[in-house]
């Protein structure tokens, strides 16, 4: 399988925000002076990117392909979704079927002065259809016909393409295809921690208990925080059963990074006088370590690290009871 | 991370002066995966459920498809994604798309020749081309079978034993000639 091949085959199978923000970091790479827009708090106009000064617009769609029965529906979606993009750079919104001119208040902040679009890319996670061609073309002639043209030229052309015509067009190479498996791992944690069971939570719970019964002025406290570490500690899990059931290799890395923060954890809380202060480091210590071996993981890195020690409390090694 | 966001500081707060540390080091259990004895045991399993008669009154099975069943016996949660890959043999690019990590996966699982080797030096098997049979001291794998069921042990390995029985798992997946 060729270069283009994988990181095609990997770039379709993200979606959403993930899918958003792989295809704006290998813009900036090849492309100087590409700018990405935020979305949040203040929207981002229509636009997702732009570069050449403003000339070239760039739009990004990862729709979940199996959430659609039918390849028509998917097909009405793209449609749709970019469809709505444009008539925001063309400052339109459609009323009783009509299309009526709107203000874009983003735009004048995002696009640089006296600036217009001429190109705009529009690139989704799935092109397998002719079927979006026609339509999308169509509709962003009739948008300009209708648009003041304040900020897309009334000659500005629109170009529809997917994973493979990415891949081909912005040099996909085997760094884009690291950075691209290493994404797909960490987007496949996030989503695999919000189902992942603890095998067995009694003995945190019980902990968190016994807590509770030490601190009974800060009850909402503790349990605000068991949820954080739970939720820090599911996210080790998932990460640990995606590097067992994929890459054994780092798997054993991992585990020997945690046998190298038990025994840390350990040294630390015995030979202190003050044994729960150690506490505080411990997430930190837990982080340089495992950073070793896992530094391409970095957006990650935390939540494992906090994970770790959420997983040494809740399997036994460390543990508290109230004094006599 | 944000000092006053991070819950090990406040954890700290909340024990410092007001709970005795208990610090249980021999309680901490490491990964069953680099367990020679619970390999062993995955290992025979799969052997006993897995293996064929071959005709001279023993049983063998090819040594990559022992490889990839006490991989899937180990991780049951994977059982679904070889359902689909065999599934979607049809459909190249499909094959390819749920095949690529799970093949990845277990091609990577040295631990596993490392066992085997074992396993050989044992007696309890031994090699016959590229497949694996019975050894001289095989009477482990029935042993660690009977135990197994009597005892009511390794479950949710045996159950996915037993769900491959229903996928066929052809010799091209396995990588075989």
């Amino acid at each position: 399988m060729s270069y283009i091949d994988d990181y095609a085959d990997g770039l379709s199978s993200l979606t959403a925000q993930v899918f958003e923000d792989e295809v704006c970091t290998r813009l900036e790479h090849v492309l100087i002076g590409f700018q990405r827009i935020p979305a949040k708090p203040q929207g981002d106009g229509g636009l997702d990117g732009f570069s050449h000064g403003g000339e070239h617009g760039y739009c990004c769609y990862g729709p979940i392909p199996n959430s659609f029965k039918k390849p028509k529906d998917l097909e009405a979606d793209i449609i749709g979704k970019f469809s709505n993009d444009l008539l925001r750079l063309c400052e339109l919104f459609r009323e009783n079927e009509k299309l009526v001119c709107k203000p874009n208040l983003a735009l004048p902040k995002i696009l640089p002065n006296g600036v217009k679009l001429k190109q705009i890319v529009l690139i989704a996670n799935w092109f397998e259809s002719h079927n979006v061609i026609g339509p999308l073309h169509t509709a962003f002639k009739t948008f300009k016909s209708k648009s003041k043209c304040a900020f897309v030229d009334s000659d500005a052309q629109i170009r529809i393409i997917g994973p493979k015509e990415f891949a081909q067009h912005y040099h996909a190479d085997e760094v884009a295809i690291l950075q691209l498996a290493t994404r797909l791992v960490i987007s496949k944690i996030q989503v695999a921690a919000a189902t992942v069971d603890i095998a067995d939570p009694k003995e945190f719970d019980n902990k968190m208990a016994v807590l509770q019964e030490i601190r009974p002025d800060k009850l909402s406290v503790i349990e605000m925080f068991a949820e954080q570490l739970r939720t820090s500690w599911r996210s080790n899990l998932a990460f640990e059963q995606e590097l067992d059931s994929t890459l054994p290799g780092l798997h054993q890395a991992l585990e020997d990074g945690r046998r190298r923060i038990l025994g840390k954890v350990l040294q630390r809380m015995m030979k202190s006088e003050e044994p729960w202060n150690e506490l505080v480091d411990m997430a930190a210590e837990a982080q340089a370590i495992l950073k070793s071996d896992f530094n391409q993981y970095g957006s990650l890195l935390e939540d494992l690290s906090l994970g770790e020690v959420a997983r040494l409390i809740g399997e036994c090694p460390i543990g508290w009871e109230k004094p006599n | 991370m944000d000092a006053s966001q991070n819950p090990l500081r406040l954890l700290a707060e909340l024990l410092s002066g007001r709970a005795k540390p208990v610090i249980n080091p021999e309680r901490f259990a490491p990964s069953a995966t680099y367990d020679l004895a619970y390999r062993m045991a995955i290992t025979s399993l799969t052997f006993r459920i897995h293996a064929k008669a071959n005709g001279e009154n023993s049983t063998r099975i090819a040594a990559d498809r022992l490889k990839l069943y006490q991989f899937l016996a180990q991780r049951p949660w994977l059982v679904p994604t070889i359902k689909s890959w065999a599934e979607s043999r049809k459909d190249a690019q499909l094959s390819m798309l749920s095949s690529d990590r799970l093949r990845r996966g277990y091609l990577g699982d040295v631990n596993h020749d490392n066992v085997v080797s074992y396993m050989i030096a044992r007696g309890i098997l031994k090699w016959n081309g590229n497949f694996l049979e019975e050894g001289n001291n095989s009477q482990y794998i029935e042993i660690i079978y009977s135990e197994a069921i009597e005892r009511k042990l390794f479950a949710s390995e045996l159950a996915a034993l037993d769900s491959l029985r229903s996928i066929r798992i052809t010799n091209e997946m396995l990588g075989e000639p």
